[in-house]
């Protein structure tokens, strides 16, 4: 047990040292912010300066009110969100206004988009927004809702309804996810969620992918030059494995640490409310046992490898295995109840990052974690036994990959 | 003390190492030597507890292996390496301590045997910036760090300029002065033969000949004659009483029937070639591993 303690030390302080476990601690969380801050810094391409539009009634009827509720939209500085002056067009001149702000529009002269509302003989009446691009998400959900609210209102005043009814007709009613949980009802918002957890999930993938990877290197190194006979001559090869596997354990600890302090720093609070931050008690176990599983398996066929070619190999199906779960990521969020994910949260491959990606859409009951957890446990002692044994008689013998058959003797000797 | 005792060795189809028996005493260097796969190997990864027999016992110092037993040996493999990128003080001490050396001890162990091999000055460096030869010692290091009772070196000299070689060859013989038991795994059948108090040699996994260096050679080996000449000396093949002759052009070592007095056929070569040198000699341990092996059906 001391070897392997010893061999635990060598491992960790070697490659903490390393330049590849820095490249790792510090490129990877770069590569994160860019790949999950770029595309909703794209998508939600909210200008924090206000927008100049205008509004072009061929109705007559709306313009004015309309202004006045879009004047009414603040910036989050608070800016107004729109300048909107008076078109002063006549009605009749309607379609050559039209035709002289598509060719503003379009050039950006001075507004950005306009508001067009118009009568269709046989459809009614019509809303756009006339712009260059397709325009902003959330202004087509202002003005739309607004100018809806408005239509509302003025078709209602004439009815002679009572002012109190009035108000709560055409009072708007937003729609909230709400996630019901034991502890209360928290609201949730999809794009948080399915970012935060994708990141998570992503980085315990690329942390089991690169221990995994480096133990197998290490390992065909030893083997080839031979380093691996006075080490067998040192110390049992159950205190190489564990030693080895212990070793890892701490630089991947070591690794999230350095994260967690990073997120901590750059990003406390914003961070905080992310619900995959308030599961790190179900998340951290979940995680550690993925490890665990992930690098038992890596260290048992790592040891019938020779070259950095077989172990580039091996390694490859084992990253299919583990990526399996980041592809049906959506699908988990969307449907966490459904049977099939159920069933994925049950097979040790994928079932610690389908929990992990569970556990922040929805409350798993106790019982199920107890088995998810169980089953994980079960499967990790008996990975190791088998890997152990695939290990004594692996880490021996060099020439062409054993196949299916040869260790399958190994197994039962 | 290392006491082989009848030790065997099956793989699936194979049997590597069968009926083994040797004893090597404290202060001997004792020679393992065999071709290349005669189970050389696989004896050694038996003794240092790497493998275990599948029958048959191992005691060192009278004890079987256990809790330990892997502090109690050294070995120095054939083929050569280390951690490329991790410090030569780094490694000697990581090697000490996995044979249950403090970090202390092994530090200080480990700067003691770099001076005596007269490159105390690449401590800090990394291994991939040693020359060759310089890596071979930091590994000549690790394998005698511990201060092991059992030093096991297989090829010890190769890899080595002549000088270098002279170096290591004053260790081994420093470590047997201090009562070390030590095994010589080798080709180069000169240095066994120079070196060697008793020796072991194993084909196909079987004992071919084994005992005191003395005592094998006077068993196996027979007396055979060396000459120098000029001329053309093919006739000596076919000379009565010539069992065979190996000749090189103008040099040859005849070899002669059992009762045949070597002196009796110096005076037809004398007759018929220009004789620069006439010499009996003693079997040297290359002719009788050479005609051992052949014997018993090697490479």
């Amino acid at each position: 047990m001391k070897k392997a303690f010893e061999v635990a030390k060598w491992e960790f302080l070697q490659k903490v040292m390393s330049k590849e476990f820095i490249i790792s601690v510090v490129v990877t969380p770069v590569i994160f912010i860019v790949f999950s801050i770029l595309p909703s810094l794209l998508a939600d391409n909210d200008s924090d300066s206000p927008k100049a539009i205008t509004i072009l009634d061929s109705t007559g009827l709306y313009e004015a009110d309309l202004r006045a509720e879009l004047e009414k939209e603040k910036l989050e500085d608070g800016q107004p969100r729109y300048v909107i002056p008076k078109s002063g067009v006549e009605q009749k001149d309607i379609q050559v206004a039209k035709k002289r702000l598509d060719d503003s529009v379009f050039h950006k002269k001075v507004f950005e988009g306009y508001i067009y509302i118009y009568e269709q003989p046989d459809s009614g009446l019509q809303l756009e927004f006339r712009s260059k691009s397709m325009g902003n998400f959330r202004d087509l959900r202002i003005i739309d809702a607004k100018f809806n609210s408005i239509r509302r209102t003025k078709m209602l005043e004439n009815k002679n309804l009572e002012q109190s009814l009035l108000d709560s007709l055409t009072k708007e009613v937003d729609l909230r996810s709400v996630k019901i949980t034991l502890e209360g009802e928290e609201k949730i918002n999809f794009e948080t969620q399915f970012f935060s957890t994708f990141i998570v999930i992503m980085a315990l993938f690329f942390i089991i992918m690169f221990t995994g990877g480096s133990l197998v290197r290490s390992l065909v190194e030893e083997k080839s030059n031979r380093l691996i006979e006075i080490i067998l001559s040192s110390c049992r090869p159950d205190d190489l494995l564990m030693g080895k596997v212990l070793g890892l354990t701490l630089l991947v600890f070591a690794q999230l640490t350095i994260w967690a302090m990073l997120a901590i720093a750059f990003g406390g609070p914003m961070l905080a409310s992310a619900s995959i931050f308030q599961n790190l008690h179900l998340v951290i176990p979940y995680f550690m046992l993925a490890f665990l599983f992930y690098v038992s398996i890596f260290v048992g066929l790592g040891s019938i490898v020779n070259t950095e070619q077989e172990a580039q190999q091996v390694t490859t199906y084992l990253t299919l295995l583990i990526i399996f779960p980041v592809v049906i990521l959506m699908p988990i969020i969307q449907n966490p109840d459904q049977e099939m994910v159920k069933i994925f949260a049950y097979i040790p491959f994928t079932s610690p990052l389908v929990m992990i990606a569970r556990v922040n859409v929805v409350q798993v009951p106790f019982y199920e974690h107890l088995i998810a957890m169980g089953i994980l446990l079960v499967s990790i002692l008996v990975v190791i036994k088998i890997s152990v044994k695939i290990f004594r008689i692996g880490i021996l013998s060099y020439g062409k990959l054993p196949s299916f058959k040869e260790l399958m003797n190994w197994l039962r000797s | 003390m290392l006491e082989i005792k009848n030790i065997r060795k099956e793989f699936k189809n194979v049997v590597a190492v069968d009926g083994v028996s040797f004893t090597v005493e404290p202060g001997k260097i004792f020679g393992l030597l065999g071709p290349n796969g005669a189970g050389k190997t696989t004896t050694i990864r038996m003794i240092l507890d790497i493998i275990k027999p599948t029958s048959g016992e191992i005691l060192i110092e009278g004890k079987k292996p256990g809790k330990d037993f892997h502090n109690l040996t050294g070995y120095l493999p054939e083929e050569r390496g280390l951690y490329k990128k991790s410090t030569v003080i780094d490694i000697v001490k990581y090697f000490g301590s996995l044979k249950g050396m403090s970090a202390a001890a092994a530090e200080m162990s480990g700067v003691a045997l770099l001076k005596q091999l007269g490159i105390s000055d690449y401590k800090k460096r990394k291994v991939q910036e040693l020359s060759k030869g310089n890596q071979q010692k930091i590994q000549f290091i690790v394998s005698v760090i511990h201060d092991p009772s059992i030093l096991i070196l297989d090829e010890p000299f190769s890899g080595f300029d002549p000088i270098n070689q002279e170096l290591v060859r004053d260790e081994i013989l420093r470590l047997k002065s201090e009562g070390k038991t030590i095994i010589l795994s080798t080709h180069q059948m000169d240095m066994a033969e120079k070196m060697c108090e008793s020796i072991f040699l194993i084909n196909k996994g079987k004992e071919v000949a084994s005992g005191a260096l003395k005592e094998v050679k006077r068993k196996f080996g027979k007396e055979f004659v060396k000459i120098e000449y000029e001329g053309d000396a093919e006739f000596i093949k076919t000379l009565p009483g010539v069992k065979q002759a190996d000749l090189y052009g103008n040099f040859g070592e005849i070899e002669v029937n059992d009762g045949t007095d070597p002196h009796s056929i110096l005076p037809v070569i004398f007759e018929k070639v220009t004789l620069r040198k006439f010499s009996i000699e003693a079997p040297t341990l290359n002719r009788i591993f050479i005609d051992t092996i052949k014997e018993t059906g090697g490479e």
